[in-house]
Order: structure tokens, then sequence, then C-alpha cells
């Protein structure tokens, strides 16, 4: 007997969470299959932590529930801890015991004991690249090596779904490099994944399929083909400038209206269109730019991507 | 039971694995203590002049001497020498703290140096004849000063009687020494200026000195005083840090892990209480100890002692939770917890003893364990039993049970959600 429908290892329902009248999750629904790496990308304050902290039992929702491995959060919270593992946004760690106490110590709190939690321990420095510094104290790591850590702690208990709560903010390129190789790993062997991020390039290297999330709302849910048909044909066109550069709004205004401009926004020294097409446009957007003292320093042209997706459906970029 | 343990094991991992926990929690309430009692037991440093009382019920020779010697220029540095005619006036300006020591000097002391029978066979008997020095022991430094003035004047008397049998008043009738001298070059002279007179002879007096016991029940000592003040006073301090480790532990992201573990968040609390209590318990336990030998204070009965300690540590750290069960972070906890340490310090008599407190202050101290606590330790050091001490611990247990009780509620009340 073959069940071609897949599996969900998540359901979430409608969670909402007001702070008095200011929703922080707006009526979320998304489903996760069993091993899947699903990502929830959007920009700070969007509610990707506020939606985690619900579906790990640590917030109630103000409506809504979810079903993590079949099991009620809110009926029977206790199980469905035990099916996930978290690793939460900011590093949760004793400084002042080392890495390999800090491992012993959240495996206890996970019912393991003895022999078996000092092999799982090792194991998981092992997979983390920190063997080596096991016996020291977690206080003298770099900020890489405690995010590593981070994640290794929620790791212990062979969780059957990980959320990940931007575990790459903050750390040299190196860390992050290993933190996304290690997420791909652990998918391998079977391990679904929530993952939080506001950089559409983790979602996309990532992301089996996408949540992009909004002002505490759901936008648009899918397969990163899916997502960026929804911006049809658009390229991306993006002009640099110098950090120093004063761009004014009249001149994004008049960027705007050029023919074939669907959208504009900047982002630090950048000014990013979504266009029908690049080419035609580059000459009368270094026309616009020029006639408003900008100057531009390179131009680039891109194939449409999640980044362009929430261009287009918010009006805005992702780090606003 | 084991995840309670293993929450509260690991806080006590993390505050006794640096030396500085270990310094501020044990070393500083030794260093206070002896700090406190130097500073209220009239400056015991021992530089200062020290009075001390002798009474001279000898009026003989031996007499003479000890009050030359302690009136001599060459003390009067160090010395502030009061004569007293009856021991009871000496002994009460010991007890109200004028008096560092009173030195007795007996009735009929210098009479066996003269040898009434003139035999020189037999030997004479100063059985039940002795320099008595009763100590302050509230100055311990002072005492041992005087203590060894008087050891010195004893060798050098007897080594004078060492080298010849004979009596002080022949030496001096005969012109050979002068009390002056006596007193001074004592023993030494005396020893030069026999020697070639009546070479080696034997030994028929000795004197000596009793030192009498400090009585514990009547005897106030600052030093026993304070121990058990500061270690209160201290663990206070200890027990209000650890407890506000749960504030920080939610500021730093840890408790929401732990949260979020399968367990009862009840475990969690639990746990976290049960570290703070078992820090308190050690750093009590060592203190006990180290006092004990380092300051000399006795303690009293184990069996009492260490129930005791049990439940003061228990009712001392619930007032620790209970602030951290109210503050809304850790910055909060630290600044009601020190304020409701240093209030609770000051009506308990951690810093000044609560006797010359007005009643109704004295009653209103008993709503801390700290006077509870003080006042139980020095019972204990007087010599209170088990059954004596039944009543401060059911107090002191009844306090933490409703104090843990009220942390308990506030504690619901944070955590839901
Ligand atoms: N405890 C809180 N009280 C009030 N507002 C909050 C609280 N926590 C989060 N918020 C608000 O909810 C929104 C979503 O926050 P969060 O879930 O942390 O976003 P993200 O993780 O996507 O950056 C933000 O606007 C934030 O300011
Ligand atoms: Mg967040």
């Amino acid at each position: 007997m073959k069940d071609n429908k897949p599996q969900p290892i998540l359901e979430a329902e409608n969670l909402v969470r007001m702070y008095g009248k200011f929703p922080a999750v707006d009526q979320i629904s998304f489903a996760i299959n069993k091993g899947e790496i699903f990502s929830l990308l959007g920009p700070n304050g969007a509610g990707k932590t506020t939606t985690i902290s619900m579906l790990s039992t640590l917030l109630k929702p103000t409506d809504g529930t979810a079903r993590i491995a079949g099991v009620d959060i809110l009926t029977n919270s206790a199980g469905a801890r035990k099916a996930i593992g978290v690793v939460p946004q900011d590093i949760a760690l004793y400084n002042d015991l080392t890495g390999l106490e800090n491992l012993q110590f959240w495996g206890s709190m996970y019912n393991l004991g003895g022999k078996d939690l000092h092999i799982r321990a090792e194991e998981i420095l092992d997979r983390i690249g920190l063997s080596d510094k096991k016996n020291q104290r977690v206080r003298t790591y770099s900020g890489g090596m405690k995010r590593r850590l981070n994640i290794g702690a929620g790791l212990l208990h062979r969780p059957s779904i990980l959320f990940m709560d931007e575990p790459t903010v903050g750390i040299d390129p190196q860390s992050r490099r290993m933190i996304l190789d290690l997420v791909k790993e652990l998918n391998r062997d079977g391990m679904s994944v929530l993952y939080t991020t506001h950089y559409m390039e983790e979602a996309q290297e990532l992301s089996h399929r996408v949540g992009i999330i909004d002002h505490g709302k759901m936008i648009a849910i899918g397969t990163q083909d899916e997502l960026t048909a929804l911006v049809g044909e658009d390229e991306i066109l993006r002009l640099h400038t110098l950090d120093s550069q004063v761009i004014e709004q009249s001149c994004l205004d008049e960027l705007a209206a050029l023919s074939g401009v669907h959208s504009v926004s900047r982002i630090d020294g950048q000014i990013i269109l979504n266009v029908a097409n690049a080419e035609t446009s580059i000459a009368d957007a270094i026309a616009v730019a020029n006639t408003h003292q900008v100057k531009i320093t390179s131009v680039d042209i891109e194939e449409p991507n999640l980044e362009a997706v929430f261009l287009h459906l918010t009006g805005r970029a992702l780090r606003d | 039971m084991k995840k309670i343990l293993a929450i509260a094991w690991k806080d006590f991992r993390i505050t006794y694995r640096d030396l500085t926990a270990l310094l501020v929690n044990i070393a500083a309430p030794v260093a206070m203590t002896l700090v406190m009692s130097f500073a209220f037991g009239g400056s015991d440093t021992g530089f200062s002049q020290i009075p001390v009382g002798i009474i001279n019920l000898d009026g003989g020779m031996i007499g003479d001497i000890f009050i030359n010697t302690f009136e001599s220029e060459e003390l009067a540095a160090y010395l502030l020498p009061e004569q007293y005619t009856d021991i009871e006036t000496a002994l009460n300006a010991l007890e109200s703290d004028k008096l560092a020591a009173v030195i007795v000097i007996p009735d009929g002391m210098s009479d066996m140096l003269n040898d009434p029978s003139g035999d020189d066979s037999a030997p004479i008997s100063n059985d039940g004849l002795k320099i008595e020095l009763y100590p302050n022991i509230t100055r311990p430094v002072s005492v041992e000063i005087i203590e060894s003035i008087l050891d010195s004047i004893l060798i050098d008397l007897n080594a004078g009687f060492a080298a010849g049998s004979l009596g002080f008043s022949q030496l001096i009738q005969e012109g050979l020494v002068t009390t002056e001298e006596l007193s001074n070059g004592l023993g030494e002279a005396i020893g030069e200026k026999l020697e070639p007179i009546f070479g080696d002879g034997s030994s028929q007096v000795t004197l000596d000195a009793v030192y009498q016991e400090a009585d514990s029940d009547t005897g106030f000592s600052w030093l026993s005083y304070m121990a058990p003040s500061m270690a209160i006073l201290f663990l206070s301090f200890s027990m209000t840090n650890s407890a506000r480790s749960i504030l920080s532990e939610r500021e730093k992201g840890t408790l929401p892990r732990l949260l979020i573990s399968p367990n009862h968040p009840g475990v969690v609390l639990v746990g976290k209480m049960m570290g703070t209590y078992i820090i308190g318990l050690a750093q009590v336990f060592i203190f006990l100890v180290i006092s004990r030998f380092l300051l000399n204070v006795h303690w009293g009965g184990t069996v009492q002692v260490f129930v005791f300690t049990v439940v003061m540590v228990l009712s001392v750290a619930s007032w620790g939770i209970l602030v951290a069960s109210f503050a809304r972070n850790s910055g909060e906890a630290s600044a009601v917890g020190t304020a409701i340490t240093l209030v609770f310090a000051a009506l308990a008599g951690n810093f000044i003893p609560r006797g010359n407190f007005p009643e109704w202050l004295k009653t209103i101290g008993y709503i801390t364990p700290n006077a509870w606590g003080i006042e139980g330790y020095l019972n204990m050091i007087n010599g209170a039993t088990f059954s004596d001490m039944l009543l401060p611990m059911v107090v002191l247990l009844g306090m933490s049970i409703l104090v843990l009780m009220t942390a308990g509620y506030f504690f619901q009340r944070q955590y839901r959600n």
C-alpha cells in the first residue's frame, strides 16, 4: 500500500498571538511534511520568533493551535515537546560550563543519562566540530562556536522536527557555511526542519518549501518555483551606488514611473527594481539616476528570486 | 527528582567553580567577623595600652616584683595597670569590658620563699598558691599579650630560683639585688648575681600561674557574636544573588529553553530553588568549620547545630526566592534583595547586638530569619540543647514554608502563558 500523500510532521492552524491589541502573529496556517526543510522568510519583527515560541509551547496562542507529530500542542504540550528540538534565536547556554557540560546538562533535561548521554554528547560535539574545544568554558568560545553549540543542544534527544530560529545571525561566513551544511546533513538523515531567517539566500539554499511572513501574516507559501512564478517573468535590476550617496524619494518615484518597472526599493547603497525586461530598462534607469546626481557604480541583472517575490508582494525589500 | 537535582547541581557548580564566589561567600564572612569583633571589641589590636587589673593580696616581695614590673616604664607603652583591692570589683570591671584581664597574686606567695624551717633539703610546697589570670574573652589579642608578659616574668623568676635556693628577702637584705633590679632585670639579673656566690643549687620553689577559663554563660564574646551574625549576613547576600539567577536565566534565554524541555515548569522552578538552597548550605557549613578552627568559635552540639543550620538556611533562602518571584528583572531583584538584606540585618542586629534595642524594635526583629538565626546560634554557643532549639527551628521552618508559598504564588502569576 503506497500512499503518495505527504505526511505532515507539523500542522499549524490559524495561530494568533496578540500583544495587547497588536497582532504579532495573525492567523498563520501552514504544514511541514516529514523530511522537509521549511523556511519562514520574513523581515525583523515579522512574527517568526513569536510563531516558533507558540509552536514550542513557550507562548500560549491567543487563538488557533498546532499538531506536532500528531500531538496537539495545547492539550498535550509535554508530548509535543518531546518531538521537537529547539535552537533559540538568542544563544541559550551556560557560559561558565564547558561545551561538554552544557550538552550533558541539556541532555539530562531530555531524559538522557549515563553512558548514553555521554556518547551522544561526544557524537554531537564531533558533528558540530567542537570536539577539540569541549572542555573549554563556553565563555571562551567565538560567536560562531556558540551558535554551533546552541544547535547541538537542540539535537541531543534526536527530535523528529528541529526548530531553528535565525541560527546564523551575527557570525562569520565560515561558521555560517558550516551551519547551513549541518542543516542539510541533518535533513539528509531524515530530520524535518523549521528554519526562520531574513536572509533570502539561506531560504533559497536550504528550503524545500518557503513561507513568506510579514507583519504577522503569511503572505505566500510554496516551493521556490511556485513562489517565483508569482513575480511572473520579472527580472531584477540592481543598481549599486556609493554608501554615502544621497538618494531622494523623488528619484525613486521617477524610477517607479518608468514603463516596464513594476516596483522599486532601496537597501543600503542599492536601488532594486523589479522590471519586465532588464536590458530595455537599464538605460532609462541610469538616465533617471543621473538627472538626480546619483552616481551608479555598477549594475546587476538577476533572475527572479525570493527577494523579488517579497518585493513584489509587499513593495518593500526584505531588509528594510 | 533527578532533573531537579541536575538543575540544582548545575547552579551549584557554576557558583563554586570560581574562586570569587568562594571568597565572597566564605572568606568574606570570616574576615568580617574578625574586623567587626575588633572594631566593637574595644579596638583590640593589642597596639593600644591594655588595661589590666592587678590585685596584690600577697603584700610581700613577689607581689612587689609583679607590681613593679607591670608598672615599669618599659611596659608603660603597652599596659595600663590598675591596682584593685578586692576581686569582686576587678571582675566586674572585667565583665563590663573595662579591663582586658585581671591578675591575682595570692596571699602568702612571698612567705613560701622565706623558708621558715631553714631546712634546705625539705622542698617548699607551693600547692594551691598560684598566680591567677582572668581573661576578657572579647579581647583575645590583649589577653595573649598579658599572658606572655606574665609568662616571661615567671620564667625569669623561676630561672633565678633554679640558680640558688634562697629567699628573695634575703637577697635584698644582703644588698645583692634591689627591688628595682628585680623587677626590671628580673631573673637574668638574679641569676648573674647569684651564680658566683652560690654555684648551682636545686630548684625548690616554682612559681606558677593559672589561666582562668572564661565562663561561657556570662562572658560575652564579640567573635562568637559576630560569627553567626556575619554568616547570616553573607548568606542573605548570596541567597538573593542565587535566587536572582532565575531572572537572569530568563533574560539570557536558558530558562525558556528549560521550560520547553519535556518537564513540568514546577520541576524547573524547584530545581532552581534547590540550587539556591544547596549553595547556601555549603556556604554556611564551610563557614561553621572554618570559624571553629580559625576563630575558635565553639558552635555547640553537633546535632542541634546541624539541624538548626538546615532550617536556618532554608528560611534565608526563601526570602531570596520570594524576591526573585515578584521582581520583574534581575536588576530589580538585585536592588530589592540588597535593600531587604540590609533592613533585615539592621532589625536583627547583624551589625550591633540587639541588647540595646527598644522592646518594640526587638519584637519587630523577629519577623526576620536573621534574628532567629543569630539568637539560635548564640544560644547553642552557650550550650543550648536540641530540645531548647526546637522552638526556633519550628519557627524558622514555618516562616520558610509561608514565604515559599507566597513565592510560589508570584511565580505562577509570572510564568503563566
Ligand atoms: N513580549 C512582547 N510584547 C509586545 N510585543 C512583542 C513582544 N514580543 C514580540 N513583540 C512584537 O511582535 C512582533 C513580532 O516579533 P518577533 O516574533 O520577535 O519577530 P521576528 O522574530 O520575526 O523578528 C514585533 O513587532 C515585536 O515587536
Ligand atoms: Mg526573531
